[in-house]
């Protein structure tokens, strides 16, 4: 149980209403006892270049886009390794002092993902060498670290680029991508990473070296997804560093789409209208690569950009917005044949959104969403404009529960008086997934807001547990709301693979359900 | 140095430094940097929160009395080369740039400084100049030239202002190419020789407010004795500080400040200045800070470069808003180097890896930080050349 505060005398804690595991709270004291010893020797074993220990530089690691919801434990020493070799040296000695690693690059991963627990945290950001690009065999194998924007902008180049990047400039890491199996607004088209990543190299939580993907253990063959062989990929998908630290990640890629068209069409303002986008959205599910993306962005989203594309602190009417624009489906065709083609999907997927009450009002925020690709901010300036919002929840759901959530989701902000203009909503479906982002904007300088934002957002995560959600990662903030809801197999299972990979329980303890609770 | 508490007590009663509670962690301010660069801030720590976002969250500590101040911490807050960079990507417009500022400006008054800015500053209060030369040397590249003082000058339209690149050798050869040309073209300018200060940009740049005041009044006295209307700036810093930091100063100040390339883009327009050399190069052309992210002035060197014959000009990655810094900005070019970023060596080598026969740039800090860079990697092939050297090579 975390404490509150206000940053007005001190700090602006988030009141988690669980308890949230610490299970090294026990052996914190015993490793900080010997914490100059470990920074001695990790300087000597790595070099100093590569450990930095000075106050200032830890403070500067005490948040990531967990925010407000959980202050994440300052570091005891920050390493810098650049081959998977140091990787195993860093944990080498963190097993001998049984002092708790994590691993980190972009630092954008929420929900008390990356929590040092006050031991080594190590920043992959130096692990950010691109090791091959097979044009042939379409894929690209790079060291953990590096950055996806980045890597797009070297495969658009030569005519590729990786489908499942996120929608805003976050310095975004392929390690990352496992860990958490993002996908970004894409994932739902194109798969998550989960879908792409076609092998890996992990140091354990036991100091070993391990290769994955079922050609990449294989030696002098090119990377490809299927083969005959057992593949041990998946286990680190979504393991949230838990079992070890990627350090190599092999991911497919695809050609540029010769030709790509985006469209804004719009439905009334209402639940007739968001039940209509959801009843578009799953009938373009079932024509498959009809649409490589299609993007709800509910009226209070919308309102939110419009006051985001006014400038800050101007006021713009929700009944205007409304009828302007009520909500939105944007969609994005892509075609690899011609543009005819991809008229031709474009002329399919209008007369499906005409058949539910859509309406083709134009391609502007089409545009905007696809600019933000290739890092053209506009979007998500707009959409941060107003303030920083909470961290977004985002969940997986059923297509049949998304309007009823959504609908549950309002009456809940409506009994805690959280103003329905201080909120939104976007969902992104595909025939993988239906990923549904939901938002609150507190004021970050008034504590009582942040603190009644939180308790909304929690609220919020039950609800979408209990209309059973997928957490989009789980990290430590999701794992109390999901824990019984697991098969005892499974958890079995998971944590069995756990204690294997990671017998002193070093790797990021206390996220996710690889520990028992207590 | 010492700071104590009461540094703090002030910082928390300022509302410039509540803004780090709105960051958003998105990382945009280092994000959108080539692969293995974050922030101008990781030239002694190489990682990935040596930028602004992690200095939000040291801010947040100081304010919440869990981090107390340090001569590191003081130095990295002076890293900052003010490039702009975290202020454009900000979608939370925090404007990451004025509360460093703000930082250094309180750092500055405590006296807790970095010793070489210290130097720096004390140049400037005793020579008018960074370099800690004498004022009398100002003006030692023209004595092989015809150009007039103002008080020489029967009749001119323009104040050409050097800035304090009029003592640096490898600026002395633009400078002399700038006043060629101009010539040539008929501009009718004059240069404040000896009597001219140093514009203060980076004094203001790292904090010392009543230093650069005492600047840009010791030149606006000038601008005003002189009767001057129109200044032809040298240096994008020199530009920004005249164009945008002046009329703070004084607020009847009415002189039109413009760089030199948006000058000769319009004598180029207009015919006044005619190439009949064709140079045969390849070249690149690098925004640097203050012309670019802080001026928006990104098409007139282009047109420039694009109108010279034999010029293929190609563009590199990260260019205009995008454009990385040559790390020169800001002050940094004071503070000692670590075993971090060295970040001019990261732009040199992006222009090497396009085969470039030149690196093209319109900032003489940008070209001395490329010189630099070109020694370290002992690249003998592409040259570091000012737009208008080229200008004047293709004359």
């Amino acid at each position: 149980m975390l404490s509150s505060g206000s940053h007005d005398e001190g700090v602006a804690d988030c009141r988690v209403q669980k308890v949230v595991v610490q299970p090294f709270l026990g052996d914190i004291l015993m490793f900080l006892e010997n914490m100059q010893e470990i920074r001695r020797e990790l300087e000597n074993t790595l070099g100093k270049g590569k450990v930095l220990s000075e106050d200032f530089i830890l403070s500067s690691y005490i948040r990531d886009g967990t925010l407000f919801y959980y202050p994440l434990n300052k570091p005891s020493v920050i390493v810098f390794p650049d081959s998977s070799e140091d990787v195993q040296k860093i944990i080498k000695i963190a097993n001998k002092y049984k002092i708790p690693v994590v691993a980190s690059a972009g630092r954008t991963s929420s929900w008390g993902a990356v929590d040092s627990n006050q031991g080594i945290a190590i920043d992959m950001c130096r692990m950010n060498k691109v090791i091959e690009i097979d044009k042939k065999n379409l894929t690209f194998t790079v060291q953990a670290g590096v950055n996806v924007h980045h890597m797009n902008r070297e495969l658009v180049k030569n005519g590729f680029y990786y489908p499942t990047h996120p929608l805003n400039m976050a310095p975004i890491s392929f390690g990352s991508e496992v860990c958490k199996n993002t996908g970004g607004e894409v994932g739902c088209m194109y798969g998550h990473a989960a879908k792409r990543v076609i092998g890996l190299e992990v140091v354990l939580g036991n100091g070993d070296i391990l290769k994955t993907g079922s050609s990449r253990v294989i030696k002098n063959v090119p990377y490809f997804q299927q083969s005959g062989l057992p593949d041990l990929t998946q286990l680190f998908v979504a393991a949230e560093g838990a079992y070890g630290v990627i350090t190599e990640v092999t991911m497919g890629m695809q050609m540029v789409p010769v030709a790509h068209q985006g469209m804004d069409i719009k439905f009334e303002g209402s639940m007739d209208g968001f039940r209509s986008i959801i009843d578009v959205c799953q009938e373009l599910r079932m024509r498959k690569g009809i649409a490589c993306n299609a993007h709800l962005v509910d009226f209070y989203c919308m309102w939110v950009f419009e006051r985001g594309f006014a400038g800050k602190g101007v006021e713009v009417d929700g009944e205007v917005v409304r009828k302007k624009f009520g909500h939105i489906l944007i969609v994005e065709i892509d075609s690899f044949v011609s543009e005819e083609e991809c008229d031709l999907k474009r002329e399919a997927v209008l007369e499906i959104c005409k058949k539910h009450g859509g309406q083709y009002i134009g391609d502007e925020m089409a545009k905007a969403f696809e600019a933000g690709i290739r890092g053209e901010c506009a979007v998500t300036k707009a959409l941060f404009n107003e303030s920083s919002p909470m961290v977004p929840f985002w969940a997986d759901l059923p297509y049949e529960y998304v309007t009823p959530f959504y609908e549950k989701s309002l009456d809940l902000l409506d009994r805690y008086n959280w103003p329905r203009k201080r909120m939104g909503f976007i969902g992104a479906f595909g025939d993988e997934s239906c990923l549904t982002f939901y938002f609150t904007y507190p004021n970050p300088h008034d504590t009582a807001d942040v603190e009644k934002s939180i308790e909304v957002n929690l609220r919020i995560l039950e609800l979408y547990t209990e209309m059973g959600a997928i957490p989009y990662r789980t990290g430590r903030i999701w794992r109390p709301y999901i824990l019984d809801k697991l098969d005892p197999s499974y958890l079995s299972y998971v944590r069995s693979i756990k204690k294997k990979f990671d017998p002193n329980n070093i790797m990021n303890p206390g996220v996710s359900v690889f520990e028992e609770e207590y | 140095m010492k700071i104590g508490k009461e540094f703090v007590e002030k910082m928390k009663k300022n509302e410039a430094y509540r803004k780090v509670y709105e960051c958003l962690c998105c990382g945009a301010c280092a994000s959108l940097w080539p692969n293995e660069h974050r922030c101008s801030m990781a030239t002694r720590y190489q990682g990935s929160e040596a930028n602004p976002r992690g200095l939000n969250w040291i801010i947040q500590s100081l304010l919440e009395d869990k981090l107390s101040f340090s001569p590191g911490l003081v130095d990295f807050v002076f890293r900052c080369t003010t490039c702009n960079q975290c202020t454009v990507n900000c979608p939370a417009s925090l404007e990451p740039r004025s509360y460093i500022e703000a930082l250094r400006r309180d750092l500055v008054e405590e006296g807790a400084i970095p010793k070489s800015v210290m130097e720096v500053f004390q140049s400037v209060s005793r020579f008018g100049n960074v370099w800690g030369k004498s004022k009398n040397e100002r003006s030692s590249w023209a004595k092989d030239s015809d150009i007039k003082t103002v008080s020489e000058a029967k009749d001119f339209e323009y104040l050409l202002f050097l800035g304090d690149s009029a003592y640096v050798e490898r600026n002395q050869e633009t400078i002399k190419k700038l006043v060629n040309v101009l010539q040539k073209s008929g501009v009718r300018f004059a240069y404040l020789g000896n009597e001219e200060r140093s514009s203060g940009n980076e004094i203001l740049r790292m904090g010392e407010a009543g230093l650069f005041e005492m600047l840009a009044e010791q030149n606006i006295s000038l601008f005003k004795k002189y009767g001057i209307k129109k200044i032809i700036a040298l240096s994008p810093h020199s530009y920004h500080a005249l164009k945008n930091e002046y009329p703070k100063i004084d607020l009847d100040l009415k002189v039109e400040a413009i760089h030199y390339t948006q000058l000769i883009r319009d004598l180029l327009v207009k015919g006044k200045i005619r190439f009949s050399k064709d140079l045969n190069i390849k070249a690149a052309y690098h925004d640097s800070c203050y012309l670019g992210k802080h001026n928006s002035i990104y098409e007139e060197p282009r047109e420039i470069l694009s109108a010279i014959p034999g010029l293929v000009l190609v563009e590199m990655d990260y260019a205009r808003e995008k454009s990385v810094c040559c790390g020169g900005g800001g002050g940094a070019q004071w503070i000692e180097r670590g075993d971090g970023v060295v970040v001019e060596n990261i732009r040199f080598k992006q222009a090497m890896d396009m085969n470039l026969d030149v690196l093209v740039t319109a900032c003489p800090l940008c070209a001395q930080q490329f010189e630099a860079a070109k020694e370290y990697f002992s690249e003998g092939r592409m040259i570091v050349r000012d737009v208008i050297e080229l200008v004047y090579d293709a004359l």
